[in-house]
């Protein structure tokens, strides 16, 4: 059994946060969280659409038992993401909230000032912010001392699918973060969520890698699997890497022996 | 009177409050969140809440999203 994920004061057996898009319907979303084993959520604040029929997307995911972590998605400035949280922790009761400002649409990176200055407002007024951000050591120590509850690192563009491509920025994050690191973005296999908790980042987050697989319930059931490997690998501690071979049969006194 | 809802003219009867304007179109309380004029009003004060002429007033919920 391996430690718990701790996050703003909650415990978690798994370290899993998944991502709600691109599922086919709120009945694969709700089987697929269920498979993964995730006990974290995030979705999006939008207007209401009366004339479209959406998914119900909550209650399922309520009747689970999955905390909810809703995100900023679209907002474009601190205002924006600041007016979203407002109405996220109107509409769901939690303070938990995911700052996400992506101007840019084509790579949707996070903006770091815009990012800070949401945090900044949004700790104040004591939400549980986790902010989405580029794997930027100094922006993420900059978020910790503001009180985020954990920071959000990339390792790719969202939906990308391009794995830990920041990996030596990641690898400095978790050296020196004293919140939680959740790896979030870019994550396109079990083999990469597994490779971001071995090494010791706290949690990742999955959506498109799960959601826009051939198989998405079966898929959330190798993340399951990845997730634990993962994180038992890191509790383990890993052995050292060289650059040479180092033999782990005693060759030399084989070898002796034979000559004789 | 005249209010703006969700970025479309609408109409709502003088005194009505947010609620009342909420229920009538179908939405649920629970799971949403409203603004009037671009400030977020808590959901304990939409039955109080009164509209007022040429209002913007813009629902939202929850929905799917990573």
């Amino acid at each position: 059994m391996t430690e718990k994920l701790k996050l703003a004061g909650r415990e978690f057996d798994n370290r899993l946060i998944i991502g709600t898009g691109k599922y086919s319907s709120g009945e694969q979303l709700a089987q697929a969280c269920k498979a993964s084993g995730a006990q974290i959520a995030t979705m999006a604040v939008k207007r209401v659409d009366a004339e479209r029929h959406s998914d119900e997307i909550v209650k399922p995911l309520k009747d689970l038992g999955v905390t909810f972590m809703p995100n900023t998605s679209g907002a474009k400035n601190a205002k924006e993401a600041v007016f979203a949280a407002r109405l996220a922790r109107e509409a769901l009761g939690t303070d938990w909230i995911k700052v996400e400002i992506h101007p840019d649409v084509r790579y949707l990176l996070p903006d770091p000032v815009e990012t800070y200055n949401a945090c900044k407002q949004l700790c104040s007024e004591g939400f549980k912010v986790f902010p989405y951000i580029q794997a930027d050591p100094v922006l993420a120590r900059l978020l910790e001392e503001l009180g985020c509850a954990a920071v959000m690192p990339l390792g790719a563009p969202i939906g990308s699918a391009r794995g830990l491509e920041t990996l030596p920025m990641l690898k400095i994050i978790i050296e020196n973060a004293r919140v939680p690191v959740v790896v979030d973005a870019g994550i396109g296999s079990p083999s990469d969520a597994c490779r971001a908790l071995e090494l010791g980042a706290d949690a990742v987050m999955v959506n498109t890698a799960i959601a826009a697989s051939g198989d998405p319930v079966a898929m959330a059931g190798a993340f399951r699997a990845a997730q634990e490997a993962g994180r038992a690998g890191y509790e383990a501690g890993l052995a050292g890497r060289n650059e040479t071979a180092v033999p782990t049969s005693p060759m030399e006194a084989f070898l002796k022996e034979a000559m004789k | 009177m005249r209010v703006t809802f969700n970025g479309k003219e609408d109409e709502a009867a003088d005194n009505t409050t947010l609620l009342d304007f909420i229920t009538a179109k179908g939405i649920k309380a629970e799971g949403s969140a409203a603004a009037c004029d671009g400030d977020v009003v808590p959901k304990k004060e939409w039955g109080s809440f009164k509209l007022k002429e040429g209002m913007s007033i813009d629902v939202f919920n929850l929905v799917a999203g990573g």
